[in-house]
């Protein structure tokens, strides 16, 4: 070989493995390779070792189906232990349907007092007139009670002596110059005073 | 004993009433061959006699559907090749370590193991094949003490013959060096 001619040195060594094995270890080995096998082979096995009983799967397929059955018939039985109207359920559909898809909108009705403006409204109103009523009672009131009043000054300036106002006069400084006939006194007064002044004074 | 042809061994396997026995006749031939083979990457005894059952086993499990597109042994030695590979590859991931450190394991395994039966020179040739790149160290193995042709060889590894012969030529070359330069101490 040539690798040979340039490596003498290695050439020349004897070519073994200068390892040592355990006495008998290729012999046991060989035996713990063929259980290892067989274990390995045994648990590659589709029934795992387990033994069915003859014809059980033949007869598997027949009692599924059995069993399926009779649950069926159990659900069937069961639903009809109660009875109901002849074309209930076609009826039922359509009744179900006028009420729902097919319904026509009822018509729309307005009440006039819903509404919340109409009744804020209808307060203001009420207020408004009930305010007017007041005021113009009180108005009226006051009118009447001033006419009283001036008619009861008349009625007192009448009957109050006319010496007595010119006596007041005098003493008020009124009157500087007593040469004013009395006419001209009286017309004085009463153009210059009011019935309530001479009232309050006198 | 004789040694028993491939081909009767794999049409023994084909039938379930002989397969059993057509296994025993594979591990007769070639059980000694693969263990060797692993014991030369692995180094240690017990490592070796696991990967040897693992492999054996999966040669158990597939054999039924080995395919004759290459030798039995070629297809066998590929099996034991796989797993000591792997071995050594999760040996490496488990203790974290570089490649050259699994070398350095190995050769304090060499240097400790009891089942070592070799002189100096035996144990400087030993050492000196564990500084060699894992691939190399297979291709290695196979030719110089399996004798294996580099067409076998291929087959096991995949690998192109002119890759395998430079990859062998370089192995050479390196324990060459290496016990030429400690010829003197001996």
């Amino acid at each position: 070989m040539e690798w040979e001619k340039e490596a003498p040195t290695l050439a020349a060594l004897p070519r073994i493995t200068p390892y040592r094995v355990p006495d008998n270890y290729f012999n046991d080995l060989t035996s713990q390779l063929n259980s290892v096998a067989c274990l390995n082979g045994l648990t590659q096995k589709d029934d795992y070792g387990f033994v069915v009983p003859t014809n059980y799967f033949e007869e598997l397929s027949a009692q599924i189906k059995s069993r399926i059955a009779l649950e069926q018939l159990k659900l069937t039985h069961s639903a009809n232990g109660f009875n109901t109207p002849t074309n209930y359920f076609d009826k039922l559909q359509a009744s179900i349907l006028d009420q729902t898809v097919n319904a026509k909108p009822a018509p729309k009705t307005i009440r006039f007092w819903s509404s919340d403006m109409m009744r804020y409204a209808a307060a203001a109103c009420f207020i408004l007139l009930t305010a007017s009523g007041l005021y113009l009672n009180q108005q009226s009131e006051l009118k009447s009670q001033t006419q009283t009043t001036e008619l009861t000054s008349d009625v007192m300036l009448y009957d109050i002596d006319e010496s007595v106002i010119i006596e007041h006069l005098k003493e008020s400084q009124t009157a500087t110059n007593s040469s004013a006939s009395q006419a001209e006194m009286e017309s004085y007064i009463l153009n210059n005073y009011s019935a309530n002044d001479l009232t309050n004074n006198l | 004993m004789k040694q028993v042809e491939d081909s009767e061994i794999l049409l023994k396997f084909s039938v379930e009433k002989t397969r059993n026995e057509a296994f025993s006749l594979l591990l007769n031939k070639y059980q000694q061959k693969i263990y060797w083979h692993i014991r030369r990457l692995v180094i240690d005894h017990d490592d070796a006699d696991d990967l040897v059952q693992e492999s054996f086993v999966k040669v158990w499990k597939n054999l039924a559907n080995f395919r004759n597109d290459s030798q039995l042994y070629t297809w066998i030695y590929r099996i034991a090749t796989n797993e000591s590979i792997t071995f050594l590859n999760k040996k490496k991931l488990k203790n974290n370590i570089s490649l050259d450190d699994v070398s350095g394991e190995l050769s304090e395994s060499l240097a400790a193991s009891h089942y070592f039966d070799g002189d100096k020179i035996q144990r400087k040739l030993q050492e000196a094949i564990l500084t060699l790149p894992e691939k190399q160290r297979v291709i290695f193995n196979m030719k110089y003490f399996d004798d294996m042709k580099y067409d076998e060889i291929s087959e096991v590894l995949g690998t192109s013959v002119g890759a395998l012969k430079a990859s062998f030529h370089i192995a050479v070359k390196k324990i060459e060096s290496i016990l030429t330069n400690d010829e003197l101490e001996y």
